[in-house]
């Protein structure tokens, strides 16, 4: 067998159980947030029978997926110095000393494995970068997800003893690097990858986050978009546009003109996109609960539907749950800043409701059922 | 205690296997060999990597610049890891200039050259007193 070389699998030095009890501590925090942050963000779009997500408070998916998406960020230089801590580990010799040894190894190499899905999946979707992976994000992401869960769980389980005698571990040091001098330099670069990139969220943060990968500001109108008119294959509405209304009394066809001179309202609502970037503005348009006082549906306890131009695609169609669907801040907009939304923002109306994914704020509305 | 944990650990995994396995084989597939790349990668390319960076300039960087030098070199690492799906942009729309709108190249380089400056100052405040430049 090759032997590998000695600066893979010399132990000790400044690595110790306290160190690596400390580094997998603050992992195990960034991956208990996005695991919670996602499961809900996941749940809020494919709604399973006894879900129910409300409609405040307004920026609470905004901050939830925030947090989801910068937490998994500063997980990745936390991620390498945690398995550089026990790397040398790998390489122990007999591999598998019984049945309880092999389970706990099983356990790592899972949590490992799941851990470094995780994060590559995640950094890869907000960049766009599907072409690199064979298969669906979302339920390769999610259910990745609860497998980290279980064998982290797992991994806790078995080291619970070394957790506790950690304490009373003081390994010496290594070059002149201290124990609490690693886990600065890892809070530094979790800390910089933070600060380079929370500027697509937190606004304040815009001009230091070099990479973030969108910028509140900046695209039509001020917003950012993440599908544009010409990529839903809409290429222009016409005076012909009618706008559906259904709901039990009956059937509306309104034309912008009859839109625009419904009651106006104005909302002032971010929005909050799955892959973590938020940007908020102001909306003015039609209420939708004044849409379904039209057509008889305002005192009824139905979902609407909310479809779009769009002939196809994930997100053609959104469902608003009965209450939100009727809250006074839950509008067809028809305008952005004051001006008639940009045909990439949904024109001539979208959905923009509070508390919302951007995914579900569905652009080009062509039907509202009740 | 370890046995809750245990067992809570082993109900979310059986979770998360029974989801996983709720797709068809192709997709499957990919995940596998997605992961498995994924994790060969790391564990056996980006830490070993590390660690004879590591290695490497403590052999041959002198104190006081060692610690700065190392310090910059994992920070710099970190953020290149990020930042390196944006430099690359295979993921741009070309009609959407609103994502990704910056240049992440240039970014990154401003953001090395900080960590660089760091380093600098840092080995700087770390010389004796004798050797500094009297003001």
């Amino acid at each position: 067998m090759v032997r590998p070389p000695a600066f893979l699998t010399r132990p000790g030095g400044v690595r110790g159980p306290r160190l690596t009890v400390h580094l997998g501590a603050w992992l195990g925090i960034a991956f208990t947030i996005c695991l919670v942050t996602g499961v809900l963000s996941h749940y809020v779009q494919h709604p399973p029978g006894w879900w129910h997500w409300p409609a405040r408070p307004v920026q609470l998916y905004r901050i939830t997926q925030g947090l989801h998406v910068a937490s998994g960020l500063a997980a990745v230089p936390l991620l390498t110095a945690k398995i550089w801590s026990v790397f040398p580990k790998l390489f122990a010799w007999p591999p598998v000393r019984g049945l309880g040894h092999a389970l706990e190894r099983g356990a790592v190499g899972l949590l490992s494995a799941a851990a470094v899905f995780e994060l590559v999946t995640g950094v890869l979707n907000i960049a766009y970068w599907y072409s690199l992976m064979p298969f669906g994000f979302i339920g390769a992401h999610y259910w990745t997800a609860w497998i980290l869960a279980g064998a982290l769980l797992l991994h806790l389980a078995a080291k619970l003893p070394v957790i506790r005698d950690a304490r009373r571990a003081e390994p010496a040091g290594d070059g002149g690097w201290t124990r609490r001098g690693v886990l600065a330099l890892t809070g530094t670069a979790a800390g910089a990858i933070t600060l380079a990139t929370a500027g697509q969220t937190v606004a304040p943060l815009r001009r230091v986050s070099l990479l973030a990968p969108r910028l509140p500001g900046v695209g039509p109108q001020g917003v950012p978009v993440n599908k544009t008119a010409a990529a839903a294959g809409i290429v222009r509405v016409d005076e012909s546009y009618r706008l559906l209304v259904t709901g039990p009394a009956g059937r509306h066809a309104l034309s912008l003109a009859d839109l625009l001179a419904l009651p106006q309202a104005e909302a002032e609502l971010p929005i909050a996109c799955v892959e973590g970037w938020s940007a908020g503005a102001v909306w003015s348009g039609v209420r939708v609960a004044d849409l379904l006082r039209l057509v008889g549906a305002a005192g009824t306890g139905r979902p609407v539907t909310v479809e779009s131009l769009q002939a196809d695609g994930p997100y053609r169609a959104s469902v608003l749950e009965p209450g939100p669907a009727r809250d006074p801040l839950t509008l067809l907009a028809l305008r952005l800043g004051g001006e008639p939304l940009h045909l990439d923002h949904g024109y001539p109306c979208r959905l923009i409701a509070p508390n919302r994914p951007g995914v579900l704020q569905t652009k080009w509305v062509a039907r509202v059922i009740a | 205690m370890r046995v809750l944990l245990a067992l809570a650990g082993l109900a979310l995994l059986g979770y998360g296997v029974a989801g996983w396995l709720d797709a068809p084989g192709h997709e499957l597939w990919g995940r596998l060999v997605f992961a498995a790349a994924a994790l060969v990668a790391h564990d056996f390319v980006v830490v070993p990597l590390v660690l004879a960076t590591a290695a490497l300039t403590t052999r041959f960087v002198p104190e006081p610049a060692r610690r700065p030098v190392q310090a910059a070199l994992a920070v710099g690492a970190a953020l290149t890891a990020v930042a390196l799906p944006f430099v690359i942009g295979a993921g741009r729309i070309a009609d959407n200039p609103s994502a990704f709108p910056q240049h992440y190249g240039r970014g990154l380089l401003i953001l090395l050259a900080l960590a660089g400056l760091g380093a600098a100052a840092w080995t700087a405040a770390r010389l004796p007193r004798g050797r500094r430049r009297k003001p």
